[in-house]
């Protein structure tokens, strides 16, 4: 009872300590002409830091109070549309409970800052106390006026013929710049002489002299001082890198890179600079430093004007300087560029140059069993390659807003490229008891010329009405390719004594141009709101041609080998779909009718020979995208795909590189046609972090181009293949892709997972006999992540792979080759700016047909400094291949052959490398992790 | 002119008075844009050379606009997403449900919206931000707004709102609140995503606000807890160093 009693009294006691520590405020708002002001807005702000505790508005007597209100010391504020803000520091003693502020009187807004700053200008502006601040940014003056001329046009200040500057109704005497000084006292040396582009803010406000503020009494009757806030310069910039690495490989072998990036940007425009060149056979450049390259240009040269199925406006990308290889052997690169963009809210205008040098030399060794339905043979290659190629391409982009409703893009790229191949390759035949039969030796030289030019214009209008949408778009390329072959081969026959020996030396030459012009137009009407319907008309003809000389070494004319044709192609198609979107499901159907004619006329010395074909055929579109849930979405798409026959099956060019593997043409050729199908499922979960997609295609073909074989065995020759395309009907494939994503531990442990599977059947003619090869494909993989910390991850993993060919014509040749690998690797921030790296990798290839079985571990590692306060410097020693195990495998299961490819490549080295950053290295073990 | 100065201040204040007896209700249109390229830049956790290169390579154009509608009384306020026309004539999303509701008069907040894929209602007492006073004024929408600001430390972003003198009512687009006036023009990290009033309808009658339908599916849970889902959703995403904004609202 006591306590319950004390607990009420403390209760008491503190409602009444509470009372006691309130206040209220009341006060009363009238304007200059004694009017009340009502519906004033009163807020009540904590002095220290603005923050808002409480507000009112005035009633109809201009009357407002703030009740029961905590004692502290607050801003009172008091705003209204009409009227300049009015401030007043409210500092409660320890005694009043009431604060009345009595009248308030509020002056109004000068009409020129309430109508024309803000309203007409829409300019923000700052208004405390007596100080009034313009946005110089938003008046518009030419380029290269001075703040006279700005000044000029702010409302409620003027300039006099001589450079006085008043502003409401007095002068103004001082001119600060940031708030200090310029130059003495006449403001016009300001004013006169300085660029308004670089003025951000306009300030006015009253002086307050040395007497104001010991007094603290203010004199209403002072000058005005105008301040001008400087722009600060922060659009404007640049940043780049430079990197050197030397070192040493296998056989002492000088391994060393050099590569660096500038990039100079202002509001409007980048420009950028980058080269490189190394002999660590790095071929390309990388995706950050291309997008880095070519900046805001990057997401703008995906235009393509062939409208069509599949939405419009969808674009095509690819991207990439280099000449990228498949890893084989080693290469020195070269390469450097210049780009250029300026963008703004109508024009968007990119030009760049680039130039890439790649020099391979390789030696490769291949094992290939061919098979034919009753016999089989060996072939061993031997090929040592050394290519060159050289390629120049410039690029430029002009896009043009007239307005919001119409658009204009021009494009054009040129390119010019030299390649000098240089290859010699013996191949040895055996028979299936390893028996020599012949070896052909063929030495190869190639000197290739190629220039192309393309041109494109896409205009686009928008209509009124939301969604109606007309474009058009024209395209011309041109092409000219010069080719100049020298060809020796000498076949040596074995089993004949002596050896039987047939020498083929020939000089070839080949000019190849063609030009093709294209145009489409697309009209979008919207239907409803869940409806539009697309039509589109395609144009695209071209003409080809092609004349192949070849000389003898007398230089006497080769007439069997001269071949010249012409080849113009006229194609027109027309198409309509129908496109649904709502709430989360969308579908597109649609159908097209295509016609093409391709007329052909080849002559040889004594022939000629015309080709021409008409083809027309209707074509149906599918697509369907359907959100199931907010998690599950399903795309579903079909597409009958025709495709026409590439013109060089229709008049081969003799293939003279080789005797013994020749390829005819085939005039008779019809399209490839198929019906393709794809469906996507994919689930994810935002909350736990789980994601999984599931993936299938399936084409059928109606009509397939392949390249039938026949082989024979000719005696005092040996084998000799004669390829020639040939329509095929039926084959399918199947694929199926499962990925899945998921954490453990969330945070630290993640796992990944993916399965994929792939079944295909394709017919082919092997001697006029059908083959029917059946491949089967089965793989996954699995791997972890673990992020230990901020500074230490570790990722592993493991996938195997197998694949089982069925060869209907040889099922003794049905195959089986596997292949294993597994990788594990870290990161580790050891100091705050010492890095260690390393990773290792192991994988095994096998195929016991072929007794081939093959382990490679492949290990790296790495460790690099950060120098320098600024982090501009980094020290890196690397150690490539530690192993030395590195080298280039591929194995092949193809229509009447197997095979198995091996060529040496960059295997260990040690690099120190040294770079510099203009904008300093990251210290941080944080990778790139966008989604 | 001065007679032109009082003229035009009297018919202002006339006006305005007229106007401030009907905006009780009405409805709000707002844009409502994101630009991705400065809420990666201003995403302070992400690499820096990451940050960086992907503004350089994007500039300042890279936006997506959203559509919001505020349909209020003077005792409830709703605010709903309507979809942008432009971008759903080719392509048309899942509709989600997304309303933010308020009852003034009893001091509630019912929230009917996706947290991390899962749509939740969260049903607490009205939460506004504790918003400091500046002194910018500028037009929105045909209204004089003055400036207010707030720093979220946790998400490190800049608000700053502009809400309307002429509009004493305390609501704003997407819950945001408690200031003097309408929010008509909300900035987040300097452009990083900003809501802009576009049009103002005003009526006479009180519009009539029906409080949304929670589905028996949804959870229903407290604001505390809601921010929480959410500040663990954005420690997750700073380890991960990823942006927190593809999970959560930005």
């Amino acid at each position: 009872m006591i306590r319950k009693n004390l607990f009420l009294l403390i209760i008491i006691f503190i409602s009444v300590l509470n009372v006691n520590s309130q206040i209220s405020i009341i006060g009363q708002l009238k304007d200059t002409t004694n009017e009340f002001v009502p519906a004033a807005t009163v807020m009540l702000l904590n002095s220290k830091d603005s923050a808002l505790v409480n507000y009112t508005t005035s009633d109809s007597k201009g009357i407002f109070s703030f009740k029961n209100i905590k004692r502290a010391k607050y801003l009172l504020k008091i705003s209204h549309v009409a009227f300049m803000p009015y401030q007043k520091t409210i500092n409660p003693t320890e005694e009043e409970k009431e604060i009345n502020l009595g009248l308030i009187k509020l002056s109004p807004i000068a009409n020129f800052l309430m109508e024309v700053v803000i309203r007409e200008a829409k300019a923000p502006i700052f208004i405390k106390g007596d100080t009034v601040e313009y946005d110089a940014t938003t008046f518009k003056i030419p380029p290269g006026s001075t703040v006279e001329d700005l000044l000029k046009r702010l409302p409620g200040i003027e300039v006099d013929a001589n450079g006085g500057i008043t502003t409401m109704g007095k002068d103004v005497k001082t001119v600060y710049v940031d708030g200090k000084a310029f130059f003495g006292n006449d403001p016009t040396t300001v004013t006169q002489n300085l660029d308004a582009a670089a003025v951000k803010k306009v300030q006015v406000y009253n002086e307050t002299t040395e007497q104001e503020k010991i007094t603290g009494i203010k004199d209403n009757n002072k000058e005005k001082v105008m301040n001008l806030e400087l722009k600060d310069e922060y659009k404007k910039g640049y940043f780049g890198k430079a990197s050197v690495g030397y070192g040493w490989g296998e056989n002492a072998a000088n391994r060393w890179l050099a590569k660096g990036n500038f990039n100079y940007f202002t509001e409007k425009q980048q420009l950028s600079f980058m080269g490189y060149g190394n002999n660590i056979n790095q071929s390309n450049v990388n995706w950050s430093d291309y997008s880095e390259f070519k900046g805001q240009s990057m997401r703008t040269g995906w235009d393509s004007g062939d409208f069509g199925f599949g939405g419009y406006g969808r674009r095509y990308f690819s991207y990439g300087y280099g000449y990228g290889g498949d890893g084989s052997g080693f290469s020195n690169n070269a390469g450097g560029g210049v780009n250029y963009n300026f963008y703004d809210k109508k024009i968007k205008f990119n030009a760049s140059y680039f130039y890439t040098r790649t020099n391979t030399f390789s030696d490769t060794y291949s094992n290939r069993q061919t098979f034919l339905s009753d016999s089989i043979f060996w072939r061993i290659d031997t090929t040592g390659n050394d290519n060159t190629r050289n390629n120049h391409s410039f690029s430029t982009r002009f896009e043009y807003d007239f307005d919001s409703t119409n658009n204009l893009v021009l494009r054009a790229d040129v390119s010019y490229s030299t390649t000098d191949r240089s290859n010699i390759t013996t191949q040895l035949f055996q028979t299936s008891l390893f028996d020599d039969i012949n070896l052909n030796s063929m030495k190869n030289d190639n000197g290739n010329n190629d220039f192309g030019v393309n041109a494109l214009g896409i205009y686009t209008h928008k209509f009124k009405k939301k969604g109606r949408t007309f474009a058009i778009s024209g395209n011309y390329d041109f092409s000219n390719g010069k080719s100049a072959e020298n060809i020796d081969n000498l076949n040596e026959f074995y089993n004949l004594s002596p050896i039987e020996q047939i020498k083929f030396i020939v000089k070839n030459d080949e000019i190849d141009i063609d030009h093709t012009i294209k145009a489409s137009i697309l009209y979008v009407e919207p239907l409803s709101k869940q409806f539009t319907l697309q039509t589109f008309y395609n144009f695209r003809t071209s003409l080809r041609t092609n004349n192949n000389e070849s000389r003898d070494p007398n230089n006497n004319s080769v007439d069997s080998l001269y071949l010249n044709y012409k080849n113009n192609l006229l194609y027109n198609r027309v198409g309509a779909s129908l496109n649904f979107a709502y709430n989360g499901i969308n579908i597109q159907a649609g159908g097209a009718f295509q016609n093409l004619q391709l007329n052909g006329i080849s002559r040889q010395i004594a022939t000629e020979n015309k080709s021409n074909f008409p083809y027309s055929n209707g074509v149906p579109y599918f697509e369907a995208d359907f959100e199931l849930t907010d998690n599950l979405d399903l795309d579903l798409g079909y597409e009958y795909a025709v495709e026409e026959p590439n013109i060089s099956y229709l008049f081969p060019m003799p293939n003279l590189s080789n005797n013994l593997y020749k390829t005819i043409g085939n005039p008779e050729l019809d399209p490839e046609r198929s019906h393709d199908a794809s469906v996507r499922l994919s689930y994810w979960n935002q909350a736990s972090m789980f994601n999984i997609s599931l993936n299938g295609n399936a084409s059928f073909s109606e009509n397939n181009i392949v390249y039938n074989q026949t082989t024979n065995f000719v005696d005092s020759i040996g084998y000799v293949t004669i390829s020639k395309p040939a329509n095929v009907k039926g084959g399918n494939s199947f694929s199926t892709y499962l990925w899945s994503n998921f954490p453990i531990v969330k945070t630290i442990l993640t796992m990944n997972v993916s399965l994929n599977g792939s079944i295909s059947n394709s017919p082919v003619f092997i001697n006029e006999m059908e083959n029917n090869t059946n491949s089967k494909n089965a793989g996954g993989s699995l791997g972890i992540n673990i992020t230990a910390g901020e500074k230490l991850s570790f990722n592993a993993g493991a996938s195997a792979s197998a694949t089982f060919t069925k060869y209907s014509i040889n099922t003794d040749k049905n195959q089986n080759y596997m292949r294993y690998s597994a990788n594990a690797g870290f990161k580790w921030q050891v100091f705050k700016k010492t890095f260690l790296e390393g990773n290792y990798s192991f994988s095994n290839y096998n195929n016991s047909k072929l007794d081939f079985n093959q382990n490679i571990n492949n290990l790296n590692v790495s460790i690099r400094q950060v120098i320098g306060a600024k982090n501009q410097f980094e020290i890196r020693i690397a150690a490539m291949d530690l192993l030395n195990q590195n080298q280039y495998i591929r194995q092949i299961a193809s229509v009447n052959y197997i095979e198995y490819r091996q060529s040496p490549t960059l295997a260990r080295y040690y690099l120190l490398t040294v770079a510099y950053n203009l904008r300093g290295f990251e210290i941080s073990n944080k990778s790139r992790n966008y989604f | 002119m001065k007679q032109i100065t009082i003229f035009l201040v009297l018919f202002v204040i006339i006006s305005l008075s007229n106007l401030a007896n009907c905006q009780t209700s009405g409805k709000i249109f707002y844009n409502i844009s994101h630009n991705w390229s400065k809420k990666m830049l201003n995403c302070k956790y992400l690499s820096k050379t990451d940050r960086e290169n992907s503004s350089y390579v994007w500039g300042s154009n890279n936006e997506y606009i959203e559509k919001g509608i505020l349909t209020f009384n003077e005792n409830f306020n709703i605010f709903e997403n309507i979809p942008n026309e432009e971008y759903e004539r080719y392509y048309s999303s899942r509709k989600e449900n997304y309303y933010i509701y308020r009852d003034v008069e009893k001091n509630k907040m019912l929230n009917i919206q996706k947290v991390l894929g899962k749509e939740y209602a969260i049903e607490d007492s009205i939460h506004c931000i504790n918003w400091k006073i500046r002194n910018d004024m500028k037009e929105v929408a045909g209204h004089i707004c003055m400036n207010a600001y707030y720093y979220d430390t946790i998400r490190d972003k800049e608000i700053v709102a502009w809400f309307a003198l002429d509009m004493p009512i305390a609501i704003g687009p997407d819950g945001y609140c408690g200031l003097p006036g309408a929010i008509l023009e909300l900035d987040m990290n300097n452009g990083s995503q900003i809501y802009t009033a576009t049009n103002i309808i005003p009526s006479d009658e009180p519009l009539k606000i029906t409080i949304p339908e929670i589905k028996k599916k949804t959870k229903v849970i407290s604001y505390n807890d809601f921010v929480e889902m959410e500040n663990k959703s954005i420690l997750e995403s700073k380890k991960l160093t990823r942006p927190y904004f593809w999970q959560i609202s930005y």
